[in-house]
């Protein structure tokens, strides 16, 4: 009984100190994390847009969780995905007729290597704006699961409610 | 040889005790990844090592394990944090390896045999030693590779990997037989001749 109660006592206060010390770090790093994620997102929005577009501020008409950016011909939604290794984000461009004229993937947690297609530049990803895109051998349920997520993301575009003229 | 050389070289973790594996093969595909993941690994070994050494007897001999797993995976996870909040582009490319150091057996075995038995000064020189010859194996492994790739593409890729650590461990085993055979040597010829 007394090794059992110390045997506790010890598993319980480790765990305490671990708690604290990692709850004291997380929020020293919480605004340099943040960020870091958005500087992050920031780059990949300029890319899919163009840098001229996308000024940095997630300005436009907030719809929702799913409007990233909405001004003259190109509204950009942000769609959530699960693929093999957990969750996904992506953002999804469209002009103003509801084609897509780029995809990119905001952060993933998909197997290094099978995931990379997610990674741009990817021919991959591109092939999204041919209307073309297929399941990737030996990424079946990472690749499913985005174009799942961008079909998603083009139903529920309501262009004439997102961007009144 | 001291205890920093033993645990760096006659006990290299990688070349010559082959742990810690998955994340040399894995994240040696550049020098920059190598050099920070050999730096993670250095921060998580040493801190926990010495962490454990302070309170090895506070730690009860039977939840002995899971006290070690705890104060590694803490480690592990300041250091994910210090990465993700101070060096995001190195933790964008190695974020994953980083956190399973949680599970790398080199760590567990060096604190298991060592730290949690042994004072902080020997301790913290086993661990500085095991975490230089894991480093050194990991760069040396990068270089390679990142050298390799210029003519010969595969080198970066995992199959590469593969290729290129098992060519190196087979040049250490070769050096390591022939210093073995060499004091042989030298030992036979100063017996006196019956």
């Amino acid at each position: 009984m007394r090794a059992l109660l110390r045997n506790v006592a010890a598993l319980a206060a480790l765990t305490l100190l671990a708690g604290a010390a990692l709850a004291w770090f997380a929020d020293l790093t919480e605004d340099d994390v943040a960020r870091n994620r958005l500087e992050a997102e920031t780059r990949i929005l300029r890319d899919l847009i163009g840098a001229e577009t996308f000024a940095g501020d997630h300005k436009g008409r907030p719809y929702g969780e799913d409007l990233v950016f909405c001004e003259r011909d190109v509204v950009v939604l942000r769609v959530a995905g699960s693929g093999y290794g957990g969750g996904f984000r992506l953002a999804v461009a469209l002009d103003l007729d509801g084609t897509i004229t780029g995809v990119r993937v905001l952060d993933h947690v998909e197997t290094p290597g099978f995931g990379d297609i997610l990674n741009a530049p990817s021919a991959w990803l591109d092939s999204f704006t041919t209307g073309d895109a297929h399941a990737v051998t030996g990424a079946t349920i990472t690749s499913q699961a985005v174009i799942e997520a961008v079909s998603r993301a083009v139903d529920r575009v309501r262009l004439e409610e997102m961007c009144p003229p | 040889m001291n205890r920093f050389a033993q645990a760096a070289v006659a006990r290299n973790p990688a070349a010559v005790q082959l742990l810690g594996l998955c994340p040399l093969l894995a994240v040696s595909n550049t020098v920059a990844n190598a050099l920070g993941l050999a730096i993670a690994s250095t921060v998580v070994l040493t801190g926990s090592a010495v962490l454990v050494s302070a309170i090895r007897k506070l730690v009860p001999e039977d939840v002995r394990l899971p006290c070690f797993v705890l104060v590694i995976a803490t480690f592990t996870t300041l250091v994910n944090l210090a990465m993700e909040a101070y060096a995001f582009d190195l933790y964008q490319r190695i974020a994953l390896f980083v956190q399973i150091i949680v599970t790398n057996c080199m760590i567990l075995a060096r604190i298991e045999q060592v730290a949690s038995k042994e004072g902080l000064g020997r301790t913290l020189l086993d661990a500085l030693g095991t975490s230089a010859g894991f480093a050194a194996a990991i760069l040396v492994l990068g270089a390679a590779r990142e050298a390799l790739t210029l003519g010969f593409p595969l080198a970066a890729l995992p199959p590469g990997a593969f290729l290129v650590a098992g060519l190196l461990l087979a040049g250490v085993n070769v050096l390591g037989a022939r210093r073995r055979r060499a004091r042989e040597g030298a030992t036979a010829a100063r017996l006196p001749r019956a």
